[in-house]
């Protein structure tokens, strides 16, 4: 989804035709591989990525609607290039080798990745008075909700 | 594609299967990029016993919190008048390691509120049946960890909850795995979520005077199947990431059957209804990091999408400062854009010709702010006496915020609460102290 949107900022820039390429990436000390391959054409993308130290491997494809595709025109270009960046900036990061030090602040209790136990009270008056409820701990979208 | 907000503001709005695709990617694609890291340290915020391997303790937890809301636009009275609310709520958690790899968590709690737009549901009688009303609920979650390095776990929940005119059933079941980074951590949920709608009270005092009844409703029961798949890893030593994707679906009822429509063609009145099917996509990012020794910043995004056209953004930033090592203060923002879906209108703005309608201003196009702040004491009292006791204050914390919307819509919000440890003694050394 990415790259058609790449795609778009290439058309805007006067660049027209069929959008085609191949990734292929190897990073040597963690010996982890990612291959990608999209073809604007054919509408998909397909995906590898593979871990050898933990065995762990992730094969995904994604199939496209044409007419959405070519819906909507290109005027999010601004908006595709932030998460572009955004996105390199995290495979970037994740690149970089991690202290072992990390760990007394990783396991902090104001890092944990889940809400606290003292916001339970705020997520549960926030999904009666929003009618866009689920997506944070705590309830998935049930419920009264009549209060 | 542009959407209007009621205020006169207007935003553009990203395109919902691109951003919901986008960060899909980008979770299952960082899924397969996890990488060991070098240290043995614990992961964070484990639930389980899986590294620890000394008895863990019983850890109880008692949260109290009173909340107050006003406003004009109550959806019992067809989008007009007041919205007035007081709750009181009590919640207890119980986390008991039943043995290592398995634990019990209770979740128990009940609420007591007095609503002056529930006592207009039968504006004929005043129905002071429904002026207050007790909730209670109660959660069973056993989490057991499984596997040669118990690297995954499994967790099974079953709960219920129950309201005068509303009585809840829900079952879940999770599964996480840990990575060998003990950092990096891939889970995925499958929750189930039965309500039913008065099946302890008489409808009869819950529906408007000057309606026939409920008899054309077709069911009184909803169903909601959820699934979501979270990921967690460390971006680096002091930040973390974490991506959770959902997909909710709801069939049944979905519209609350005492909510009044009022018609610009008629002066007729009827109950709100909406279609009987509804998928929710709510998707969430959040990042914490330590900016320093006495700051840690976490941000958080949510964007929501429905199937009724419903599209909401999230935007939250708690700044946790640390006041030496027993005491921090938590200033909280959240800032929260909705656009309202195609079913709503205000009163009086929907014809009879329509076939879904309400009048319901939490689904409608709003803004709205929270501002809060928590603080936190933990302190460390050193265990001198000759038999200690077993029983360990953990933590006392309170919480408050004033939430507004631009609807005109208020509430605040305090809470407090306790936090203890049980501590259990190694086993096969009864006169050892615990620890």
């Amino acid at each position: 989804m990415l790259f058609w949107d790449l795609e778009g900022i290439l058309r805007a820039q006067g660049v027209t035709g069929a959008f085609r390429q191949a990734c292929f990436c190897f990073t040597a000390p963690e010996k982890r591989l990612i291959t990608s391959f999209f073809d604007r054409r054919a509408g998909y993308v397909i995906s590898f990525s593979g871990y050898a130290a933990t065995r762990t491997f992730v094969f995904w494809g994604m199939a496209a609607n044409q007419s959405t595709l070519s819906a909507n025109g290109y005027r999010r270009t601004g908006v595709v290039i932030i998460i572009t960046v955004a996105l390199c900036a995290i495979a970037l990061a994740s690149c970089s080798g991690q202290k072992a030090i990390g760990g007394i602040y990783l396991n902090h209790p104001d890092m944990l990745p889940g809400s606290q136990v003292s916001e339970s009270f705020e997520i549960n008056f926030q999904t009666y008075r929003e009618g866009a409820a689920g997506g944070r701990t705590g309830s998935a979208g049930a419920g009264c909700g009549c209060q | 594609m542009r959407l209007s907000v009621r205020n006169g503001l207007r935003l553009r709005a990203l395109r919902p299967a691109a951003v919901f695709g986008l960060v899909c990617m980008l979770g299952l694609g960082l899924a397969g990029t996890a990488r060991a890291a070098s240290d043995s340290l614990s992961v964070a915020g484990s639930e389980t016993a899986r590294t620890q391997r000394s008895p863990e303790p019983v850890k109880i937890d008692v949260l109290s919190g009173y909340y107050s809301q006003e406003g004009d636009h109550s959806a019992v009275t067809g989008g007009t008048g007041t919205e007035e609310l007081k709750d009181f709520a009590t919640e207890i958690r119980i986390y008991v390691p039943l043995k290592p790899g398995k634990s019990l968590q209770l979740d128990g709690h009940i609420s007591y509120f007095t609503s002056a737009s529930s006592d207009n549901i039968d504006p004929a009688t005043v129905s002071s049946a429904s002026s207050n009303d007790l909730r209670t609920a109660l959660d069973a979650t056993v989490t057991r960890s499984v596997g040669r390095e118990e690297r995954k776990e499994v967790s099974y929940t079953l709960g219920f909850s129950h309201e005068m005119h509303f009585m809840s059933a829900n079952t879940a079941l999770k599964f996480a795995h840990v990575f060998p980074d003990d950092r990096s951590r891939l889970s995925a949920g499958l929750s189930y979520i039965f309500d039913v709608w008065g099946q302890y009270y008489d409808l009869s005092k819950l529906y408007p005077s000057d309606y026939s009844g409920p008899d054309d409703l077709p069911t009184d029961k909803r169903h909601s199947l959820a699934f979501t798949l979270g990921y967690s890893r460390p971006l680096h030593a002091r930040v973390l990431l974490a991506v959770e994707a959902g997909m909710i679906q709801q069939f049944g009822l979905l519209s609350t059957p005492f909510h009044r429509i009022i018609f610009a063609d008629s002066d007729d009145v009827d109950l709100e209804r909406l279609p009987g099917y509804r998928i929710r996509l709510p998707l969430s990012v959040r990042v914490n990091a330590w900016a320093a020794d006495w700051l840690t910043t976490r941000f958080s995004y949510r964007y929501y999408l429905d199937n009724f056209g419903l599209q909401a953004h999230s935007v939250q930033l708690e700044l946790p400062l640390r006041a030496g090592s027993m005491v921090t203060l938590s200033p909280v923002y959240r800032f929260h854009a909705q656009y309202g879906h195609r079913y709503f209108a205000p009163s009086g703005g929907h014809f009879t010709t329509e076939t879904w309608y309400t009048s319901d201003y939490d689904q409608s196009d709003l803004f709205s702010h929270f501002a809060g702040a928590g603080l936190r004491w933990s302190p460390y009292f050193p265990n001198r006496r000759k038999r200690p006791s077993r029983l360990a204050f953990h933590a006392i914390q309170a919480r408050g915020g004033r939430y507004w919307r631009s609807d005109g819509f208020s509430s605040w919000l305090v809470s407090g609460g306790l936090s203890w440890s049980v501590l259990r003694r190694p086993d096969g050394d009864q006169n050892l102290p615990p620890q």
